[in-house]
């Protein structure tokens, strides 16, 4: 599994890869942690490269969804392909997510244009 | 950080002690060596008592109150630190003595007169080949406490799973649990809330080894004391909720379902909690799913709300519950066994006893996994309502 992280304006993009699972999650969980700590007030996940997620990813999913809304920051998803879209669906979390089609449609109700480095 | 060697020097010349400081002094100052010295072997038997940290013994052969070669029998049978190894020093050709040292346990010798160099040498080797050995020892000893922790998990999942199967005449139940080498939290219940309601739960704990055992352990009790009130079941998952997020730091989460059949109308309230649905196997043979609640998997996210929903179930209507561990068991070829496999083997077996129907569903499941390890639970429940009886 690998992710890329990009900030883009107020937002930080993860961009996962790959399968989601007991071996690779410590990985993502680490990722988001920082992304946690750095202030950004929203958080794109996007897991279009992602082919499989098992319980251990839902665990951290949930886990930062929880955090980032404590805080009243927003922790969003996009792209996410039909056989995780039905993951999300029969464990119920798939309403708690908002879900985007696509990083672009997230980036567009989040991205507030600032440009600064 | 490996500790600094100790060597236990045994002789009786008075002045080896000293030429050993002068010859080593350079390590000794670079804390690469420590030496500790020893009259005779009885001496010595006390300092190894004492101090474990000593990893080396080179000894004479020749001395007063007890010679090397009895110690090197002592050392032998008592128990020092396993990894104890003794270097005899002996008379240049006293190929005897040096046979017998080799046969009681020594693990190299030198003669004298000693040449320092090689002694140098000598232990470097020796050095070398007890590190290797801790190393094997250290990961032994790991790999025997994973053992034990692996056998506590599974001990606290056997020993929540009920396998007193009920017998009644409007119902037959069965179910199995077999657990993956690392035990992946699985569990069923089934219990009579009075004589005309059996509830029946199927889940699944996120998580493996002894967490997902005490996680597994402390819902499955709190499921079954709130079921016992009789409040619906969602309900019942709803207060669940609520106390494993009060409860519990660890973060996981369970996948439930539970359900409530009334064995004489065969009416059936249900509730999800975020769990792969069950399957229903009308008796015309025809699969169908049950129908999901919106609840969502139980135990992480506090104050959420479920719902029951409702459905018939007729005479002769065969309901199977499972774990993902069935639809997601893996083939060699990275294939899945899936829901449509599923589905299609269920339909097959109409008919057959619930026994029966669990057994085969189980071996089919295996003969498409094949020699592959078996990675999570297989938890499978069949029930029947008994014809005649609605």
């Amino acid at each position: 599994m690998e992710t890329l992280v990009e900030q883009i304006g107020n937002v930080c993009v993860i961009r996962v890869q790959g399968r989601i699972q007991a071996a690779t999650v410590k990985d993502l969980e680490t990722i988001l942690n920082k992304c946690i700590r750095d202030t950004y007030p929203t958080i794109v996940c996007n897991l279009e490269g992602c082919d499989f997620i098992d319980s251990s990813g839902l665990r951290v999913l949930l886990l930062a969804l929880k955090q980032m809304s404590a805080e009243k920051r927003d922790f969003v998803l996009s792209s996410l392909n039909k056989y995780i879209h039905d993951v999300f669906h029969v464990s119920g979390i798939a309403k708690l997510f908002e879900i985007f089609d696509s990083e672009q449609r997230a980036l567009a109700k989040f991205d507030d244009g600032n440009r600064s480095v | 950080m490996p500790v600094v060697p100790k060597i236990l020097v045994v002789d009786d010349e008075p002045d080896l002690e000293l030429l050993i400081r002068q010859k080593f002094r350079k390590k000794i100052q670079a804390q690469e060596i420590r030496f500790a010295f020893a009259q005779n072997g009885i001496e010595a038997l006390e300092i190894l008592q004492a101090d474990n940290e000593i990893e080396v013994v080179l000894t004479d052969i020749n001395m007063p109150k007890m010679d090397g070669l009895t110690f090197l029998g002592k050392l032998a049978e008592r128990t020092y630190n396993p990894l104890l190894k003794a270097i005899i020093v002996s008379a240049y050709g006293d190929m005897e003595n040096i046979r017998t040292a080799m046969n009681r346990g020594a693990f190299d010798f030198i003669t004298k007169p000693i040449d320092f160099a090689d002694l140098d040498i000598t232990l470097e080797k020796t050095f070398q080949q007890i590190q290797q050995m801790k190393t094997a020892l250290d990961a032994h000893n790991k790999l025997v406490a994973l053992h034990k922790e692996l056998s506590v998990a599974n001990k606290i999942q056997q020993s929540i799973i009920p396998r007193n199967f009920p017998t009644s005449d409007f119902f037959e139940l069965h179910a199995d649990m077999i657990p993956a080498k690392e035990v992946g939290g699985d569990f069923y219940d089934f219990f009579m809330l009075d004589s005309e309601r059996l509830g029946v739960i199927m889940a699944d704990v996120s998580g493996k080894g002894v967490p997902a055992a005490i996680f597994m352990a402390m819902s499955r009790t709190l499921l079954h004391a709130h079921a016992q009130t009789g409040q619906s079941p969602s309900a019942c998952i709803e207060q669940v909720n609520a106390l494993l997020n009060r409860d519990s730091d660890s973060a996981m989460f369970v996948t439930v379902f539970y359900g409530i059949l009334d064995i004489r109308s065969g009416e059936f309230t249900y509730c999800n909690g975020g769990h792969n649905p069950p399957l229903l196997l009308r008796a015309s043979g025809l699969v169908v799913e049950i129908p999901l609640t919106g609840g969502v998997v139980v135990g992480i996210l506090p104050d959420l709300t479920y719902s029951s929903h409702q459905l018939q179930i007729e005479a002769g209507d065969t309901l199977f519950l499972f774990t993902d561990g069935v639809t997601e068991a893996m083939n060699a070829q990275g294939e899945l066994y899936s829901d449509e496999r599923l589905y299609a083997k269920l339909s097959e077996l109409n008919g057959l006893s619930v026994a029966d129907i669990m057994h085969r569903i189980i071996e089919d499941v295996r003969s498409f996994t094949g020699d592959v390890d078996q990675s999570d639970d297989l938890t499978v429940m069949a029930l029947r309502l008994k014809d005649g009886t609605v």
